[in-house]
């Protein structure tokens, strides 16, 4: 396969320079109405479904010129003259044929020489690996001296057949692994997504009972509904929790006249408590009040015991 | 209570047991019912000679609940009803009420109006009052131990670190009570001698709880603890609690008291005003359960809601009586 002639086609808009590279890095869009197949020279403006696929020697030719150059089987590239088949066009990952052709080369490499840095002694000698590695690869890309570099590339496949199997292997696994580190991720980001949809879920049933509780509220309200308003901001306000600054009162008059320290024993009264005793007796423990102990405590404890007729002291 | 003239064999065979709904690490509890008038109750059978700890191998926090309960008779107090014993167990035959006030509060379904919170903590101050009143002290007051019955009364319940109050000779009593988040800053500076406002502190963090439906101060250790008390109450000073300097000689990084309202926006200053009270950093100054009860909070308006009307949990198969190990590690005064 010869590189030049992809340079040739007339599919591939902007000029390459030497190496390869397109130094403008500038990629003309898909819809580009000036595209032309190469071979009926049919244009996107005319035919905008024309659809352009690429061959194995990386030339450009739309479907229906595909369709009828390779109907009886395989047959010339009516470019380069290489026999290819109507299987192997493939749609282009990049608009640069270049490029599409370099990583397709770079993998079909990379799948061979797949040594590691631990595979050899020194750092030295992988970097000259790598070197030598790279320098097939261009060979490839640019169609140097081909018959040799594949030679080269069959040498050392046959060479090392043991260790590129087992770092074959070797990849295999990682990928393993890292597929399942990465579909673990992709649970816990479920998961996580699912409890976020719960809260919201929550807060929604929340905001529909605050609603319903409201209406019913104004429904059941002999007040005004400007009261009811205005409660109802001190919800939207209140911003704490999920407390209310309402009140149920209106529901039910009978707790109107309660007595919040009412108790259900009468205090033992009969006695009025003093400030201070003479106790000698507590006086020696030495009891600290710092922790909330009070003499009192005690005091009013024995009177209360006393007065009420049980000292059990 | 009719087990001081019927002998052990006669009560039992009164209740039945169900089902068990739930273990702790000295007590089973049982669902049952009264055979006669298949009343629920639940039943607390103590296992025996568990712990060495215990007197005459009773558990400690066994004679402590009996004690204090057959003392305690009250609409906010559970009830103990009877007390038997089968082979070498003790069982405390107990009120059953199916609900708490901590699976009311993570219940987000419930709404809690400002009326509702103020009658929770009515109930709640006028049990903790009927206990005190008998110089009894809590001392694992929080949520979980409130419980609530079908009816709406919330009644304390799990007097298994009470103990009494008020008693010169009791110079050691133990610092390791109340669960940690509702645990009063004398307990975590390991004040020896302590009274009534242990409780009442604990009663400031439910009350904080209660409006902001999650745990007010849920420190992870106690050194925790008291930075987020600091954090959020500001560090004490020796003006703010006389021998405060005296109790520790640890250094704590100087936090400013921020006004309660930056947090509880929604409540209105006399709420406010009380809860500032409960959450006196000097004991001696917190409120009593009388004074509280006597705030202004509780006579203002909204009025509190009846028990009957309190929200109430859709569906609950609540463990009734729950044996808290997280503060059971009380150790004998």
């Amino acid at each position: 396969m010869s590189v030049r002639s992809s340079t040739t086609a007339k599919s591939t808009p902007k000029k390459l320079s030497s190496n390869g590279i397109n130094r403008q890095g500038e990629t003309p869009s898909n819809d580009n109405a000036d595209e032309v197949c190469p071979i009926c020279k049919n244009n996107r403006y005319l035919s905008p479904d024309m659809k352009l696929l690429v061959s194995e020697c990386y030339h450009k030719m739309c479907e229906s010129c595909i369709d009828r150059l390779f109907a009886n089987g395989a047959g010339p590239c009516p470019i380069c003259g290489q026999i290819v088949r109507k299987v192997n066009f493939a749609i282009a990952t990049f608009e640069d044929l270049l490029v599409e052709k370099e990583i397709k080369i770079r993998k079909r490499i990379a799948h061979h020489f797949n040594k590691r840095q631990e595979d050899f002694p020194s750092l030295k000698e992988y970097n000259d690996y790598l070197e030598e590695v790279e320098k097939i690869a261009w060979n490839l890309i640019n169609g140097i001296s081909l018959e040799e570099t594949e030679a080269k590339i069959k040498a050392y496949q046959q060479e090392n057949h043991d260790l590129i199997a087992a770092n074959a292997q070797r990849m295999l696994q990682e990928e393993k692994l890292a597929k399942l580190v990465e579909e673990q991720e992709l649970k816990e980001k479920q998961s996580e997504f699912e409890k976020y949809q719960k809260t919201l879920e929550e807060e929604r049933k929340m905001k529909a009972t605050l609603k319903d509780e409201f209406i019913e509220e104004l429904r059941s309200s002999k007040q005004t509904a400007d009261h009811s308003a205005s409660t109802s901001l001190d919800i939207a306000s209140s911003g704490v929790g999920m407390w209310l600054g309402l009140d149920r009162e209106h529901l039910d008059d009978s707790m109107k006249d309660y007595n919040p320290a009412a108790t259900e024993y009468a205090d033992v009264d009969g006695y009025t408590l003093r400030e201070k005793y003479y106790d000698p007796f507590t006086e020696v423990l030495g009891l600290s009040k710092t922790g909330g102990f009070n003499i009192k405590f005690v005091h009013e404890r024995a009177l209360q015991a006393a007065f009420s007729g049980i000292c059990d002291v | 209570m009719s087990h001081l003239t019927e002998d052990d064999s006669t009560i039992e065979r009164k209740y039945v047991k169900e089902k068990k709904i739930g273990e702790g690490t000295y007590a089973v509890v049982y669902q049952g019912k009264e055979a006669a008038t298949g009343r629920k109750v639940a039943i607390k059978k103590i296992k025996l000679g568990q712990s060495q700890a215990g007197v005459n191998g009773i558990e400690l926090s066994a004679i402590r609940e009996v004690k204090s309960l057959q003392e305690l008779q009250h609409p906010n107090i559970i009830e103990l009803i009877d007390i038997f014993s089968h082979k070498t167990n003790l069982n405390l035959v107990l009120e059953y009420l199916d609900s708490d006030l901590e699976m009311i509060i993570k219940d987000k379904n419930i709404v809690f109006m400002s009326s509702d919170i103020k009658s929770w903590m009515l109930m709640t101050l006028r049990g903790l009052d009927h206990c005190h009143k008998n110089w009894i002290l809590h001392r694992d007051m929080k949520p979980n131990n409130l419980l609530v019955g079908k009816d709406g009364q919330l009644k304390l319940a799990d007097f298994g670190l009470a103990r009494d109050f008020g008693d010169p000779m009791a110079k050691n009593m133990s610092t390791q009570v109340v669960t940690r988040w509702y645990r009063a800053p004398e307990l975590l500076f390991g004040a020896k001698q302590y009274g009534y406002a242990v409780d009442m502190w604990s009663v400031g963090c439910i009350f904080a709880e209660l409006m902001l439906r999650v745990p007010y101060l849920p420190g992870e250790t106690d050194i925790e603890q008291l930075d987020l008390m600091f954090r959020a109450l500001g560090t004490p000073t020796e003006e703010d609690w006389p021998g405060f300097n005296e109790l520790t000689q640890m250094k704590f990084q100087k936090y400013p008291k921020t006004p309660l309202k930056a947090l509880f926006t929604a409540a209105g200053n006399d709420t406010l005003d009380l809860l500032e009270k409960m959450l006196n950093y000097d004991p001696n100054k917190r409120l009593t359960t009388r004074e509280a009860l006597n705030h202004p909070y509780f006579r203002n308006k909204p009025r509190p809601t009846p028990p009957g009307k309190l929200p109430k949990q859709e569906k609950s198969n609540h463990l009734n009586e729950p044996v808290s190990p997280s503060s059971s590690s009380a150790s004998p005064y």
